[in-house]
């Protein structure tokens, strides 16, 4: 018995030796082509070349096992903008395949919607070198806008702060930036930007705050800006914060406006407020 | 009694004999759709305007190597003999993508030959259907040549059909390598 079981234990294990182990493909972080001439064609031939997830550049199918599918994305090659090929399951699709090696993608955020294409690149080139990752457009335009609203507001308050008084007006005045427009390409994709401050708010520090046209004449300050308030309760430094409210949007060339949630950029400062009270003497 | 069971089976043999001639709805086998073995004389391969076409063609699925490599000689003749020419309207005729055409115009004065090519000049080896359909096929081929120039290249051809007409619009390294778009790709007017 104890012999049978032997012979049963080792057939299992040879066997376990033997079977072999599905061979696992590479992961392809991306795919490339390059061409070269053909030194008795004449003609141009085309090799694939992949960078291997966290290693090395490779021939594809030269001796390596390749993935059973690749996906297309778009980047960034040292030609500019240009579509390449790899294993990870991203969010863009093909939306034109044309014969010499050019495509046009469109970006799916939700693949259980398939109509739902919010944009797609123009007519974009195969990489011809290693593509730099764009995954999302909208990255772009995000890093653009917030680099253009950077600058907070710089008010100008009169009476300046620690002459403010009861019972007199206080003038905010800050300067508006102009309306911005933009046209840039991200990810393959040319994209309308549009940037402007629709208001500016005051939180005046004692419990009110105002909103107020973002038009130079309203924000001129004293003496003829509309942005005042009058205090009536003295403070040691009311927390006087002036914001301006940015709307910025963008959308692909001819699509539809996305707007964008861009926070307020906002400059505090403290603003004592005296009160003056008169005193009848003899 | 026995006269209705003779009844009975004139009835039935009348309806044998109605479903066994009642046509079955198959399509009528013409000489149009027969699709022949390379060398058959009603076989019509058409490759760079230079042989007559037919309505066999446009349906035609290349099935065997034999056939492969003559039309694949026949696209490399007209692009040697349009090169040597300087003939662009030659290249036209055997190639189907822009690139394609740019990389022949860039040869023009450019490739040396020793003698005019010939046809028969260039041959074919080791050849492989790779991929094949109604409208485009893929092999790989060792194209040897000779007499105009010496030399052998070895590659993945893919060959599309245009206007009835099978032209060549990628050479890739690899059998393994990523040919299948070109199949699938939108072929677009040369300028």
């Amino acid at each position: 018995m104890a012999a049978r079981l032997r012979v049963a234990v080792g057939a299992v294990v040879v066997a376990a030796l033997f079977i072999a182990t599905p061979a696992t493909a590479e992961d392809f972080a991306s795919c490339w082509v390059s061409v070269e001439t053909d030194p008795l064609l004449g003609r141009e031939r085309t090799v694939t070349r992949c960078r291997i997830a966290g290693g090395d550049v490779i021939d594809y199918a030269s001796d390596h096992s390749v993935p059973s599918r690749l996906y297309p994305s778009a980047g960034v090659d040292l030609g500019g903008d240009c579509w390449y090929l790899t294993s990870a399951e991203g969010q863009w699709i093909y939306l034109g395949l044309y014969v010499n090696g050019d495509a046009t993608l469109g970006w799916l955020p939700d693949p259980d919607h398939p109509e739902a294409i919010i944009f797609a690149t123009g007519r974009i080139p195969r990489c011809t070198s290693e593509p730099g990752v764009i995954a999302d457009p909208s990255i772009e335009v995000w890093e653009y806008v917030n680099e253009y609203i950077h600058p907070p507001p710089a008010p100008d308050v009169n009476p300046s702060a620690g002459n403010g008084v009861t019972g007199l007006k206080t003038f905010v005045g800050v300067p508006v930036p102009a309306d911005h427009a933009t046209q840039l390409s991200a990810a393959g994709v040319s994209v309308d930007i549009e940037i402007e401050v629709s208001g500016v708010i005051v939180d005046w520090g004692d419990g009110r705050t105002e909103t107020f046209p973002a038009s130079g004449t309203a924000m001129a300050g004293y003496p003829d800006g509309i942005a005042t308030h009058v205090y009536e309760r003295k403070g040691d430094g009311f927390d006087l914060a002036v914001s301006y409210n940015w709307t910025a949007r963008w959308r692909i060339v001819g699509e539809p406006w996305e707007f964008l949630d861009v926070p307020n950029t906002t400059t505090s400062l403290a603003y004592p407020v005296n009160e003056i009270v008169s005193v009848i003497t003899d | 009694m026995i006269r209705r069971l003779i009844a009975g089976l004139v009835v039935v043999g009348l309806a044998i004999g109605v479903w066994a001639l009642w046509p079955r709805g198959e399509p009528d086998p013409s000489p149009t759709t027969t699709v022949n073995a390379v060398g058959s004389s009603t076989t019509s391969i058409r490759v760079a305007s230079r042989t007559t076409g037919s309505t066999a063609a446009q349906t035609h699925v290349v099935t065997t190597v034999e056939e492969a490599e003559e039309i694949l000689r026949a696209l490399w003749f007209g692009w040697f003999e349009g090169i040597y020419n300087q003939d662009e309207e030659r290249i036209k005729e055997v190639v189907g993508s822009q690139t394609a055409l740019d990389s022949a115009e860039a040869q023009f004065g450019v490739m040396e030959f020793s003698a005019p090519p010939t046809i028969e000049q260039v041959s074919l080896s080791g050849t492989e259907l790779l991929f094949s359909n109604a409208e485009c096929f893929v092999a790989w081929a060792t194209i040897d040549l000779s007499g105009f120039r010496e030399g052998s290249s070895s590659g993945v051809h893919v060959i599309r059909r245009r206007d009835y007409a099978w032209v060549s619009v990628g050479l890739w390294d690899m059998k393994e390598d990523l040919w299948q778009q070109d199949c699938e790709s939108q072929l677009e007017p040369l300028s």
